[in-house]
């Protein structure tokens, strides 16, 4: 029960545009300068063999260092071998490198890097730093602001490693990939704000897809999601993922998505 | 006796009266929603010169007052709008009526800032106080800021504040 209180705490604020902070992507759009976010995720995947569901929890910690840098460290937990387990964690970090702002609108690049560590075994083709391999990945993204929508596009390289010690990579697999993503998000209520009490309502849309290299094999998944906030500080995402095309071989790709946040702003 | 102790009063009153910004309003850019808007007001309460903010989140706007007797430094009002990730569209002042009682070649002084008038109506005493806003750049869009700039009315002084009279 105690942890149950502690993750209904953790999360976060975010200073970026709400109709960009998207569940399966980060916008080049950067939180505040001193501003401490925690963030708990919550996925429910259905397993392709059998009925079973794996259930992951990521509690994460981000932080602005400026409001050109900022980083992110998480953990995650999961109960793919019955009980729940830590595997792993994984340290982000992102530079805003052009910023472009007017009325209503921004255009803005980042590039990133992240840096995984998991000690669970490697069970698919699909390469994914978030939860199950060991790797890193080096991405640049792009996110237009226009009034009430957010456009934001990323590609990134992904290599993977041994799962610690006790489970190497298998040869057969590649251990490198690109990713690239495309999201979509609109404010949809309130038409005009009056207040930060206010709650938001958007509507989200992501592609996310993937390519193992050199052997070619893709997958593409579309992510619909409602995203609340709260007073301007609490968010809280729904989102669905569902695989539209694979050709590589993945345990569990269609499931949901649960993600809570919370900011505290000013501290350092 | 006491009528002249008391007109002696408010002229000394008057005297001591000194330049100063009194209140402002800034206009953010880079943000649509009411998460940013906050994290810009959070931001903007750090600034220890800064009295009351009110602000306005369907337009992204910010009613400011000062608190009397310190020094205002507008630059920090466009650093903590940056750090907070977003930039300043504008930024608009009103001074009192004893900040302009010396114009010296279109600049006056106040907590040892200099501000100079780049473009402005005649300041004529029934008007009240005029509003200005700074045309330095990352205090208005980066497009206002080439205009003025193109007409060399910009002095490129760091210690030299430029504005022009909000019409």
């Amino acid at each position: 029960m105690r942890i149950y209180y502690s993750i209904i705490l953790l999360f976060v604020i975010n200073t970026l545009n709400a109709q960009e902070l998207f569940v399966f992507t980060e916008p080049a759009s950067n939180m505040a300068k001193g501003n401490l976010g925690f963030r708990m995720m919550n996925s429910v995947m259905k397993e392709i063999v059998g009925n079973g569901y794996n259930t992951h929890l990521m509690p994460e910690v981000m932080y602005g260092i400026s409001s050109k840098w900022m980083i992110h460290a998480a953990s995650f937990i999961s109960n793919r071998n019955s009980s729940y387990v830590a595997e792993g964690g994984s340290f982000y970090v992102k530079h805003k490198f052009l910023n472009s702002d007017d009325v209503q609108k921004h255009f803005r690049m980042a590039a990133f890097a992240r840096y995984s560590f998991n000690n669970a075994d490697i069970h698919q083709d699909e390469i994914n730093l978030i939860g199950h391999n060991s790797g890193y990945e080096l991405g640049i993204n792009a996110t237009q602001l226009l009034h009430k929508v957010a456009i934001s596009g990323g590609l990134s390289y992904l290599q993977a490693f041994n799962n610690g010690s006790k489970y190497e990579f298998p040869k057969s697999q590649s251990n490198q990939a690109m990713y690239y993503t495309l999201s979509f998000g609109k404010l949809m209520l309130p038409k005009k704000y009056k207040d930060y009490k206010q709650t938001n309502v958007n509507l989200m849309c992501e592609l996310l897809g993937q390519t193992l290299v050199p052997n070619g094999k893709t997958y593409l998944d579309i992510a619909p999601s409602v995203q609340f906030i709260f007073l301007s500080k609490i968010r809280l995402d729904l989102a669905y993922r569902q695989q539209l095309l694979a050709n590589l071989q993945r345990t569990a790709p269609n499931g949901f998505v649960f993600r809570f946040e919370y900011n505290f702003f000013n501290i350092y | 006796m006491k009528k002249i102790i008391l007109i002696l009063s408010i002229a000394f009153i008057a005297q001591i009266a000194t330049a100063q910004i009194t209140k402002g309003t800034l206009q953010a850019s880079g943000l649509t929603c009411s998460m940013c808007n906050l994290a810009i007001k959070k931001s903007l309460e750090k600034i220890s010169f800064i009295d009351t903010i009110v602000p306005n989140v369907e337009t992204a706007s910010y009613e400011l007052t000062f608190k009397e007797g310190t020094s205002v430094n507008l630059q920090e009002i466009k650093n903590a709008v940056e750090k907070a990730g977003f930039s300043v569209a504008q930024l608009s002042f009103t001074v009192n009526r004893k900040s302009l009682e010396n114009l010296n070649n279109n600049t006056f002084t106040i907590n040892g800032f200099t501000y100079n008038i780049i473009s402005r109506l005649p300041i004529n005493k029934a008007n009240g106080t005029p509003s200005f806003y700074i045309t330095d750049r990352g205090f208005l869009s980066e497009k206002k800021y080439k205009k003025f700039k193109s007409a060399n009315k910009i002095s490129e002084n760091e210690l030299i504040i430029n504005i022009a009279q909000l019409l």
